[in-house]
């Protein structure tokens, strides 16, 4: 039958109220009881047929769809930019912002199309009870929809101004001034009101759950009146306003940090300084082993020696960092925010051209898993290298300063390029290890056969040398492996030294202390001794052959042993050591100073008459030498050394898994 | 949609409407001259066409052609028309006016009034038939649309609930026992309002569905939809009346202020709209055209 109308009027002539005060005792919420009742406000049979139909199902759908389309992208805008602050200044490149915010648009597009269906759906079942309700709840959610508008708005306006200001991220127009700038304040705000719309939507349900919960059910609207009408215009009024304030009271960018696109640096003015420089760095050697070690003059001859005859200084750095983003530190002289290497590994997703590194290997806090970013893609884990290194290290700027040098072992040093002097990288052993072809591990290229033979002469004698620590046990065969590696290192350091084309600064960067003190307690006390022991040959080799003018330098960091989560400032060491020092004074009396591991590259970069740049953060360390000492001199400044750009350019990571096997079995990623 | 594209959009349709009025009435014939003046001045007089509009805002939902809808809406105005000059009679509301105007059979005699009514009721009928439509329409859907045409109209629309206003409001008018026992309580009132507003407003729905090829669900979403909305209307009305100077039928008969006092009435508007509004969410944006006529009515004042 057309026209469904309500049931027919009860008998006038039975119960009901008396004529002339018929109203009496009704209240609002008993009219709202009895119109429902009668197919009103909520009984409405034709609208829960239409939730239980198809017709609610495609709707449901379109609706789910159209979330989807609009609110991923309108979501993604923020959230990429907030996740690129998180990353700074690891993620800033505006291609990669754009590009991450592509894949968070498909992913939160995705999220919000099931969540908008959820949501209808669920009120579809809701609306039996009420519509009115759910009417309400739509009302309440949109309220929230617009107050997510307003913090979603004065967010953007902070993060627009401090990317105006030159202290964050670039973000997309951000750097504009004018009626660009208008039209990116105008672009920020359609993207907040959007999102706050999207939030509206799909918070539906618990606006319905919180008024459910608040039984407002019996309940009265206030209405619709035009004063709170104009209040909320007032207030929105306001707060763009506030929003506006905001933006465009933050300065321009100031400083336009330009990356080189290159990773080689332009030329420096290096002074010449007398002598040779040799850094160790041993990973693992806190002040308290060291000093535990050199107490030892019987087993430790050249680290008593050390303790006696070198300048010491405590180093401080911070807690939690791991050794890729501490030695990195040291090598370039930036914190780690600066430089960019963060962890042990990194995946890469296509499209980004920097990679992503686990915030579980960062312990520096909120970063995005690629995983969770882009599940589809798989993005292939590999581990850190040169590429993500956005300061340029110590062998790049010697190489600037045309002072020659070799680094060995170090951090994310592959691929090895030219303009790093001679470097073997990180990945040389493993490759070697994997009896595969040495490729962009050496440079130069015509080391690597050298390298390579180095490496077969040397391998059975290192075996040989290791055999005193016990084969039995994982920890045992790691700690074997730690010192294989640190000894096959030293062997190529030696090798590289008295070569026809000695470098006047070697680098040697030794990691097995860490490895071992980090492994299992199983043999820890075998390897620690073993390598101290070693490290203690090293130290002696090195101080036997030294000219009257040459330096050693030993860097000591206590490594992983320091906790994650406390954030003590802990103590590595810095030595310095020529044979001149006993005779020539300069020895200091007892300890010094403590400084920061960011002074170590300065003080390296001095030493070698490479003139510092401005913007280091760390300052040298020369208060060793006498005033007259040719290294004491003031030697040249320069603005910036530049940064690296992060593009990988072409990469060979088929070794990648091996790599991260190798991190795998020596503790660095679990 | 904006306030101004649904004026802009009400205006030209209610010029649409009232060609097709003018168009759809039958041509003179000289004797029976004062009947037909009679059927032009109730149906052509100034008016809000709000049951027309509210037929063209749903076929819009199914983009139905104009040249099918609009002749049924027409019909429908034809029958509001026609309800509205029996209504003023003397022996019903004895209403002299009609929206400022003489009422009809007051400018036209009663007996001229009487037979205009039932002229247009005819003629309504007839058109919703299908006399003189080439548009194609089928039979079934016609049959379906008249059908509901008569139950709006019958003693489940309009007739039962003019008996029940009349009961209410002039006691003794309609039968020996009427005013005895009937008051001016909810169920009268919702009897009344439910009668001779929501039926034509879920008979208007019902036209653009049926000519849309709605489903039997969206049929049933778009009838709640336009029994809250009439509800709404009438309680509108009844605020508007309570507001004015002059006194109205509501306060005659009572009405939903009485019963429940401006703020209660204006509450109860408000979440008929609302619920009215909700119904319309299985037609997402097509829904729109709906969405802005409801508000519309919910924020008049005349």
């Amino acid at each position: 039958m057309m026209g469904d109308v309500p049931a027919p009027l009860p008998d006038p002539h039975g119960e009901g109220p008396p004529p002339g005060n018929p109203a009496a005792g009704m209240t609002l919420d008993a009219i709202r009881a009895r119109l429902r009742e009668r197919g009103y406000l909520g009984g409405v049979a034709g609208w829960v047929a239409s939730a239980r139909a198809g017709g609610w199902v495609r709707y449901s759908a379109a609706s789910s769809l159209r979330a989807g389309a609009v609110g991923g992208p309108l979501l993604a805008v923020p959230a990429a930019a907030a996740i690129a602050m998180a990353n700074r200044p690891h993620l800033d490149a505006t291609k990669d912002l754009i590009v991450l915010g592509l894949y968070l648009a498909i992913v939160l597009g995705c999220v919000l199309a099931v969540l908008e269906f959820l949501t209808d759906m669920t009120l579809a079942l809701v609306a039996r009870s009420g519509l009115v309700l759910v009417g309400r709840a739509e009302r309440l959610a949109g309220r929230a929809g617009l107050l997510f508008t307003a913090a979603t708005t004065l967010y953007l306006a902070f993060l627009l101004r401090g990317s105006r200001a030159g202290g964050s991220p670039a973000l997309p127009g951000s750097a504009v001034e004018g009626p660009l700038a208008w039209l990116a304040w105008g672009a920020l705000l359609v993207t907040a009101l959007g999102i706050g719309h999207v939030v509206g939507r799909v918070t539906r349900v618990g606006s319905l759950v919180a008024l459910l919960a608040s039984g407002a059910e019996g309940q009265t609207d206030a209405g619709p009146g035009a004063r709170r009408g104009a209040v909320a215009l007032a207030a929105g009024l306001l707060l763009l306003a506030a929003a506006g304030a905001v933006v465009f009271t933050g300065r321009a960018a100031r400083v336009a940090t330009t990356p080189t696109g290159s990773r080689a640096l332009a030329k420096l003015p290096a002074r010449p300084t007398p002598g040779r420089i040799v850094v160790l760095g041993v990973d693992g050697l806190g002040a308290d082993l060291l000093e535990e070690a050199a107490a030892d003059a019987a087993r430790h001859p050249s680290m008593a020696r050390l303790q006696r005859e070198a300048a010491c200084y405590p180093l401080v750095r911070e807690a939690g960092r791991i050794p890729p983003s501490v030695w990195t530190s040291i090598a370039t002289g930036r914190p780690a925010d600066e430089h960019g290497v963060l962890a042990f590994s990194a995946e890469r997703i296509w499209g980004l051209s920097t990679p992503l590194q686990p915030a579980a290997e960062r312990g520096d806090g909120f970063s995005l898993s690629p995983r969770l970013l882009w599940p589809p893609m798989h993005p292939r884990p590999g581990p850190v290298d040169a590429t993500m290194r956005r300061a340029p290290a110590l062998w790049e700027i010697l190489e600037a300063g045309g002072v020659r040098s070799a680094s060995i072992n170090w951090w994310a040093s592959w691929p090895a390029v030219e303009g790093g002097g001679i470097v073997v990288s990180d990945r040389a052993l493993l490759r070697l290890l994997a009896e595969a072809k040495l490729d962009r591990d050496v440079w130069p290229p015509d080391l690597q056969r050298a390298i390579e033979a180095t490496f077969e002469e040397t391998r059975r004698s290192i075996a040989s040398r290791v055999e005193g620590i016990e084969r039995s046990g994982d920890a045992s065969a790691m700690a074997r492996r730690a010192a294989t590696g640190d000894a096959y290192h030293a062997t190529v350091a030696r090798r590289i030294d008295q070569g026809e084309e000695s470098p006047r600064v070697m680098l040697l960067y030794l990691p097995g202390l860490d490895i071992v003190l980090a492994g299992p307690d199983e043999g820890v006390s075998e390897g620690v001794d073993w390598l101290l022991t070693h490290l203690d040959a090293l130290v002696g080799e090195f101080m036997g052959s030294a000219a009257a003018d040459d330096l050693l330098l030993l860097v000591g960091d206590p490594g992983r042993r320091v906790p994650g989560s406390d954030s003590r400032q802990v103590e590595g060491v810095f030595q310095v050591w020529s044979p001149g020092f006993p005779e020539e004074g300069r020895v200091l009396s007892g300890p010094g100073p403590a400084h920061s591991l960011l002074d170590v590259a300065p003080t390296i970069l001095a030493l070698a008459g490479v003139p510092l740049a401005l913007d280091l953060p760390g300052r040298p360390i020369l208060g060793f030498l006498r005033p007259g000492d040719p290294a004491a001199r003031e030697g040249g400044a320069v603005a910036s050394y530049g940064e690296l750009s992060a593009d990988p350019g072409q990469k060979d990571d088929s070794m990648d898994d091996e790599v991260l096997d190798r991190l795998r079995s020596l503790g660095y990623i679990r | 949609m904006t306030r101004p594209d649904l004026e802009a959009w009400l205006d030209a349709r209610r010029l649409e409407v009232e060609q097709t009025l003018a168009k759809l009435l039958p041509a003179r014939s000289e004797l029976a001259l004062p009947v037909h003046l009679a059927m032009e001045e109730a149906l052509l007089g100034p008016g809000k066409r709000m049951r027309p509009l509210l037929c063209l805002a749903v076929g819009e939902i199914y983009r139905v052609d104009d040249a099918r809808i609009l002749p049924p809406a027409a019909a429908i105005e034809m029958v509001h028309a026609a309800s509205l000059v029996l209504d003023d009679l003397p022996c019903m509301d004895d209403a002299p006016v009609r929206r400022g105007r003489p009422a009809t059979h007051v400018a036209h005699g009663e007996a001229a009034a009487i037979l205009a009514a039932f002229a247009l009721l005819n003629r309504a009928f007839g058109i919703l038939a299908g006399e003189g439509d080439r548009s194609g329409t089928s039979e079934r859907i016609r049959m379906l649309i008249a059908r509901g045409a008569a139950v709006a109209i019958g003693t489940d629309g309009l007739i039962g609930g003019q008996c029940a206003d009349l009961a209410l409001s002039r006691p003794g008018s309609i039968g020996a026992k009427d005013a005895a026992m009937i008051g001016a309580d909810l169920d009268t009132l919702e009897f009344i309002h439910s009668r001779k507003t929501g039926s034509l407003f879920v008979a208007c729905a019902e036209i653009g569905a049926h000519l849309g090829g709605a489903t039997a669900d969206e049929i049933e979403a778009l009838r709640a939809y336009a029994r809250n909305l009439g509800l709404a209307f009438q309680i509108i009305d009844d605020l508007i009346d309570a507001t004015d100077d002059a006194p109205a039928a509501g306060e005659q008969r009572g009405s939903f202020v009485t019963l429940s006092g401006v703020e209660g009435a204006r509450t109860l508007a408000t979440e008929l709209t609302g619920s009215a509004l909700q119904a319309l969410v299985p037609f997402g944006r097509r829904g729109d055209r709906l969405r802005a006529l409801a508000e519309h009515l919910a924020s008049r004042n005349r």
